[in-house]
């Protein structure tokens, strides 16, 4: 059976109150609580939310929940369970992956998220004049690594999508070319929408680059709140909070295509060139930039800074910079 | 009427749980007339239940559970009699998803028994790889023996496989706060075992011995040979990143796997190599031991946990034998073709009754009136100001 001593409970009682001292540095005691003893990774995230100075609220909740989604089931903490024949080592909670406080913050966030007030209605946006139709559809003119990170990145924000390496490689191998790119079809759509439409290719288009890191965070929220509220809340959520506060955490850099995914990617330009020369569009630039793909840097997010973006979060809320 | 209570059966997997779970959703009238409730509106009603428990996104199913565990535990608490909750993932349940679960279904008011079947490691290892690689795993058997051995349990495979084969860890998670005469340990009895001794078993713990029910399902999850599995593993790797899961299940898992490759007999069965069969012997024998300290209900025999005496014949299914695996081959290209064909008459079917479709649509495309609106639109089409005014008038008309 499994016996959680003072000095445990006592720990708990420090991450309650608002404490930052690390388990092997704690001496306190306490009496034990009605509930379950939390995991390590609960307790050491709840130390994180602490140093960064987070509410009594959020490690509350934080000590009181299961990781959501598949993972190691719970982390048991070293120097407060009892020692069994079974079941998983204990751990210093110093030792819990990234990736694992990572997948209790999200967990936590998505709760939050669930729990959040009802937000008030959009203000009416003015009807817009219908025929009056000039307008002209500014495609973007950018690397093309550049270009499929940022489909990833509003994919992230709309539904389940795979981690960027993962994406791209599995892209390459089914050779598909997302709709955004498919520039041609874009610009024969627009133009159906009224006359004097027009398209034109422009640096100008494309926004800045969106921190990896935080896409990655949305990218794992995104999921867990499918399962916490309905669609249409869910779509509310994702459409006024989690895509504005992503599309406003700008400054990073792109992840890079993996090798396997290069050759793939060059198709793609090519691709967005041919459509470009064969329907007649405008290039206000170089069309060339289409294949100056950046040759090094991380193709994935950085594990430390997606735990130091989620505790923020969960510190702050989800403020749009 | 029976006294009220709750009956929560949390696993294990691969114990029989889907035939008894399909015997109790079929049966639901009967078991209600002996004060008796299944709560489930369909047949995964309580899977989708376990899921929002535990917040396990599911391939987007999980957005069809939302609020599901709560509905249930709602049912639960209104029911008077017994109420009986069955689903095999609720043994990965964590400690904080256990207290959740268990209060909402009114404990320690409600007397709730946690029920738990099992069955021997030496069987449970294979068929949990085989059923990895039917979710389109591409991991090796020996790989997968070398991950559930390492004692980190890093990784999705082994921290899932632990999460819900860890008999005495799932005890403590889910039982921990309960009597241990409300706790019950159903073990699945040997190989070769008379096939109605499991469901006997499950009856008298479920309080189900005596009541008149048809235990016809349709739902199977028969397991494949050496061969067989290898094949589908090969199978994966090439189709992977190619195959939508949206198409992988129907024709991989469904239509190769449960339809045709574990219909085959005469392959050399999985089985555990020696070393890993001694270890997992060893580690068998501490839970038994385990499982009998603890003074629960057994249900069954807690030898039915241990292997006998000596290791089946190993077949290695990173290295089988080609000539198997090729004749297991030529029985998927057959059943595929059988499937290519029915689609193909399937497709001709549905052009037939596109192409009547399309001549009743031309008939009406020859009246006077239409081909005069189909020339105005083409007029408008060919100029700015045209589209413009066909934009509109589609806007308008909500099209």
């Amino acid at each position: 059976m499994t016996g959680t001593d003072a000095r445990g409970w006592g720990w708990v009682a420090h991450l309650r109150e608002g404490g930052c001292t690390p388990w092997a540095e704690f001496t306190g005691t306490a009496a034990p609580d009605a509930g379950p003893f939390p995991g390590a990774a609960q307790l050491e995230l709840a130390r994180r939310v602490n140093l960064a100075g987070g509410s009594t609220d959020v490690v509350r909740r934080i000590l009181g929940t299961g990781a959501p989604a598949r993972g190691r089931q719970e982390f048991l903490l070293r120097g407060a369970v009892a020692e069994r024949d079974y079941g998983p080592r204990p751990v210093d909670p110093s030792e819990v992956p990234p990736a694992e406080l990572v997948r209790v913050a999200v967990g936590a966030l998505a709760e939050q998220l669930a729990r959040a007030p009802r937000l008030p209605a959009p203000a009416p946006q003015r009807r817009r004049r219908c025929a009056r139709g000039s307008g002209v559809l500014a495609l973007p003119l950018a690397p093309v690594d550049a270009l499929l990170y940022d489909v990833w990145a509003s994919r992230a924000a709309r539904g389940p999508v795979l981690p960027w390496p993962q994406w791209t490689v599995r892209s390459a191998h089914l050779e598909r070319v997302p709709a955004a790119l498919r520039f041609r079809r874009r610009g024969e759509e627009w133009r159906a929408t009224g006359f004097r439409r027009r398209v034109e290719l422009t640096a100008a288009a494309l926004g800045p680059v969106i921190e990896p890191e935080a896409v990655e965070v949305v990218r794992k929220v995104q999921p867990l709140l499918g399962g916490l509220v309905d669609p249409t809340r869910r779509a509310e959520l994702v459409d006024r909070v989690l895509r504005p506060w992503m599309e406003a955490r700008t400054g990073g850099t792109a992840l890079v295509v993996p090798e396997e995914a290069r050759a793939w990617a060059r198709g793609v330009a090519e691709g967005i060139a041919a459509d470009v020369r064969r329907a007649g569009y405008p290039v206000r630039g170089d069309l060339g930039t289409l294949w100056a793909m950046a040759e090094a840097g991380r193709a994935r997010p950085l594990g430390e800074r997606v735990l130091e973006v989620t505790v923020q979060v969960l510190c702050d809320g989800w403020e749009t910079r | 009427m029976s006294r009220k209570r709750v009956l929560l059966h949390v696993g294990t997997p691969k114990t029989g749980t889907s035939y008894l779970q399909d015997v109790l959703f079929n049966n639901r009238p009967t078991l209600r007339a002996a004060g008796i409730s299944y709560p489930a509106e369909r047949f995964d009603g309580q899977f989708l239940a376990a899921l929002d428990l535990m917040r396990l996104p599911w391939g987007g199913l999980e957005q069809e559970a939302v609020g599901a565990w709560d509905e249930l535990a709602d049912r639960t608490r209104k029911w008077s009699g017994t109420t009986i909750i069955s689903h095999e993932i609720l043994a990965n349940a964590s400690r904080p998803q256990v207290q959740r679960a268990l209060e909402s279904l009114g404990h320690p008011e409600t007397e709730v028994h946690v029920v738990l079947s099992v069955r021997d490691l030496v069987r449970q290892i294979p068929a949990e790889w085989q059923e990895n690689v039917k979710h389109r795993r591409t991991i090796g058997f020996r790989r997968f023996l070398d991950e559930l051995q390492d004692p980190e349990r890093e990784g999705r495979i082994a921290s899932w496989f632990w999460s819900v084969q860890e008999v005495p860890e799932i005890l403590d998670r889910w039982a921990g706060d309960l009597p241990p005469e409300q706790v019950h340990v159903v073990t699945v009895p040997p190989s070769g075992s008379d096939s109605s001794m499991l469901w006997d078993r499950f009856a008298r713990v479920f309080g189900l011995a005596g009541l008149d029910l048809d235990l016809h399902v349709e739902r199977v999850n028969p397991s494949m040979g050496v061969p067989e599995t290898s094949l589908v593993r090969k199978i994966n790797k090439r189709v992977n990143d190619s195959v939508e899961p949206a198409h992988y299940r129907p024709l991989v898992r469904e239509l190769l796997a449960h339809q045709t490759l574990s219909k085959r007999r005469g392959s050399p069965r999985l089985a555990l190599p020696p070393d890993v069969w001694e270890w997992a012997r060893d580690l068998s024998e501490s839970w038994v031991e385990e499982i009998r300290a603890r003074g629960v209900d057994v249900v069954g025999d807690l030898a039915d946990l241990l292997p006998g005496a000596e290791p089946a014949e190993f077949f290695d299914p990173d290295r089988p034998r080609p000539r198997q695996v090729n004749r297991a081959a030529l029985d998927a290209i057959e059943a595929l073709l059988r499937e290519g064909v029915r689609q193909r008459e399937l497709e001709e079917e549905l052009r037939a009754r596109v192409a009547d479709l399309e001549q009743a649509l031309e008939r009406a495309y020859l009246r006077p009136t239409y081909r005069a609106r189909e020339k105005a639109v083409r007029k408008l089409e060919d100029s700015g100001l045209g589209r413009g005014m066909m934009s509109t008038y589609r806007r308008v008309r909500g099209r």
